[in-house]
């Protein structure tokens, strides 16, 4: 099969041209040509269509091979030229070769003419492959600069907003016309974080353009988005050609994304551009998630040193209590007298460091058990428990403190409510809920009522006192969700925390119904008999009730 | 004629026992248990207090509240030593011109010779 050459020829006469075209298409090639013979019809020629090689008559009346050489120039094409002609002496083929022709024959030498088209043909590949090579080593060394730049950026500071607006600047004009970054807000809309272009101007038109016309498909799916070439109008007018998108993930979650578009500059971004965007998502999302991590550390110390302090001073109460009852005792000894307190006194002094001695202890365990709970440590021994009596039993221990707070006490359940549980820590959430009643409802109704059916019981513990905001609620079930800015309210926070890991653990859940100023029910179902498959955080259940916990 | 301290603390067992030490020695004592009821006191009680022993951590209004009703009351002038099992006493006696701070746990001793300096 013959092949196409496309052969652009600058010679005034038809028939020399024929006897070219003619000598060509017996050396196996089907030419494709166009004669011209004027300045203005080959650049005509060369803008209009693609060639292969130019063929130049040395003399034309109007113009010549020198003119066409240098019109081949003017064009910025790199096409092979092959001067030919009856006329030229060894001279002029010598300046021509060094004005940038590639051979020179003579016409009556026509045999040699497809030897020097295939040679030249050839030369000229060669270098297209070189220039090529030549530019994508350099687009790899611009990438490459790029990524390590913006890296020394994002590795800075955490305050990301800052090193990612200066990040992306290290793009333009290397990589891209044009940069930006979306996150992902909490809420799940979005927000443009960052733009980048030459112009800080056109950089602010550019973002708040885009932003009107929706987001990449990177920022809505997590997918890598690549328009080689756009084919939206709104985009085209802004003279965006091309664009790139990719998500920037940590961690398995989308943050947000990376675009890279291209615009004045006319070049294209395509599937080559793929690592380097993906590369310098990748950091640009690292440093985002190294920042909120820190953030997170942050706040999670902040949690720790509010709840020591809160922690410490709740200790200090029963401790201060101690103290002064010991201190007032050893006032009234006097050994040289022999003198002591009466009896009454002492038994009543030791009775209240008693009970100090037992609030500490509890403080002491609650935390423990907080501690416990959250690293996965707590080991649970499950037997059969009657709800009802552990209830009652419950309300008997804090008669004394009902009365003193002068809560109206009312239960309603119903009998033989027998679970599979852990009598000890069921004991624990009721004590909690109980002891939150009468600390933060003082006064106030409280009603426990218990339920069963076929799987679970329904306990609600209902009380009318202040109630809890919709703002608490969210968190009261947290470590130190009391609300700990709230000083008004003393005590750990920890109570509902252990409640809720205590009641989650045997399988059921716990949760609060509340509005402020119309009291808080806490509703807890547990499930009859625990399923021994749910081994919540590490937490272990054995069989055999330990009778000496 | 005894002087009258009002001890304004919520811990009920803290309140018992400093209000016994302070009988013990020589002195009229008034209870609050929480700012709310220290402020209705002061309304109400036909003898001004000498002192206010006043804890910061309290249910309903808290001694931070508390205080700064006070001084901007008739009330201002009555002397107040704050009690704290905070680790910030002196920056507390600054913030809440207090004239002194007893820490908890309290030494008796301190407690007394603040009571009667102040007082």
């Amino acid at each position: 099969m013959k092949k196409k050459l496309r052969i652009l020829i600058i010679e005034d006469s038809e028939a020399d041209a024929e006897i070219l075209l003619r000598q060509i298409g017996r050396s196996g090639y089907e030419p494709v040509s166009a004669r011209v013979e004027t300045k203005e019809a080959m650049q005509a020629a060369l803008a209009s269509r693609e060639w292969d090689i130019i063929i130049a008559d040395y003399s034309l009346p109007r113009f010549g091979a020198e003119g066409a050489l240098e019109t081949l120039k003017e064009s910025g094409l790199d096409l092979p030229f092959i001067l030919v002609s009856g006329t030229v002496g060894e001279e002029k083929a010598v300046r021509m070769m060094k004005a940038g022709a590639d051979d020179y024959l003579l016409k009556d030498h026509l045999e040699r003419l497809c030897p020097a088209i295939e040679r030249e043909i050839g030369e000229f590949l060669n270098r297209q492959e070189r220039r090529k090579a030549e530019e994508e080593l350099r687009r790899n060394r611009n990438q490459l600069a790029v990524l390590s730049e913006a890296s020394g950026i994002l590795g800075s500071s955490l305050d990301y907003t800052t090193t990612i607006n200066r990040a992306i600047q290290a793009a333009i004009p290397k990589i891209c016309d044009l940069c930006l970054v979306h996150l992902v807000n909490e809420s799940g809309t979005f927000r443009r974080l960052a733009t980048a272009h030459s112009d800080p101007k056109q950089a602010v038109n550019y973002g708040e353009w885009l932003d009107q016309q929706g987001y990449s498909k990177a920022l809505r799916t997590g997918e890598v988005e690549i328009l080689s070439e756009i084919h939206d109008s709104e985009l085209l007018k802004i003279g965006v050609g091309s664009s790139l998108s990719v998500p920037l993930m940590a961690r398995n979650r989308t943050l947000g994304s990376l675009t890279l578009m291209m615009a004045e500059s006319g070049r294209c971004l395509g599937p080559s551009d793929l690592w380097v965007a993906q590369e310098f998502a990748s950091r640009t999302a690292s440093a985002i998630d190294n920042a909120l991590l820190y953030d997170e550390a942050q706040r999670a110390i902040n949690v720790r040193d509010e709840f020591l302090m809160i922690a410490s001073h709740e200790l200090k109460t029963p401790i201060t209590s101690l103290k002064m009852q010991l201190q007032l005792t050893r006032r009234g000894i006097h050994p040289e007298s022999g003198a002591v307190p009466p009896a009454n006194q002492l038994f009543k002094t030791i009775d209240t460091s008693l009970v100090q001695v037992d609030r500490l202890t509890k403080l002491i365990e609650d935390m423990l058990d907080a501690s416990r709970m959250q690293s996965g440590k707590l080991s649970f021994e499950l037997g059969p428990v009657n709800l009802g009596g552990v209830i009652e039993e419950v309300l008997g221990r804090f008669s004394s403190e009902l009365a003193s707070a002068k809560s109206q006490v009312e239960i309603e359940a119903q009998p033989d409510i027998i679970g599979y549980w852990d009598k000890a820590r069921i004991e624990q959430v009721f004590i909690n809920l109980i002891s939150n009643a009468i600390k933060y409802a003082p006064g106030s109704s409280l009603k426990v009522s218990a339920s069963r059916d076929d799987v679970q019981a329904k306990v609600i513990v209902r009380d009318t006192g202040p109630g809890i905001s919709k703002e608490k609620q969210k968190n009261v079930f947290e470590r130190f969700g009391r609300g700990t800015l709230d000083h008004n309210i003393v005590g750990l926070g920890l109570g509902l925390y252990i409640c809720r890991q205590i009641v989650e653990a045997h399988g059921g859940t716990i949760g609060v119904y509340s509005n402020e100023g119309e009291g808080a029910a806490f509703i807890i179902e547990l499930p009859l008999a625990v399923d021994e498959s749910h081994v919540t955080r590490g937490i272990s259940f054995n069989e055999k009730a330990d009778l000496d916990r | 004629m005894k002087k009258l301290i009002l001890i304004v603390e919520d811990d009920l067992d803290i309140l018992d026992s400093a209000k016994l030490f302070l009988e013990m020695e020589g002195f009229e004592v008034a209870e609050a248990h929480n700012g709310q009821e220290a402020m209705d006191f002061l309304k109400e009680s036909p003898t001004r207090p000498s002192l206010i022993l006043l804890d910061l951590m309290m249910p309903i209004k808290d001694g931070f509240d508390f205080r700064n009703e006070q001084l901007d009351s008739p009330f201002a002038s009555i002397p107040v030593v704050v009690m704290t099992a905070e680790g910030r006493w002196s920056e507390r006696k600054d913030q809440l011109k207090a004239e002194a701070t007893v820490k908890k746990p309290f030494d008796l001793d301190r407690l007394i010779e603040v009571v009667r300096q102040v007082s």
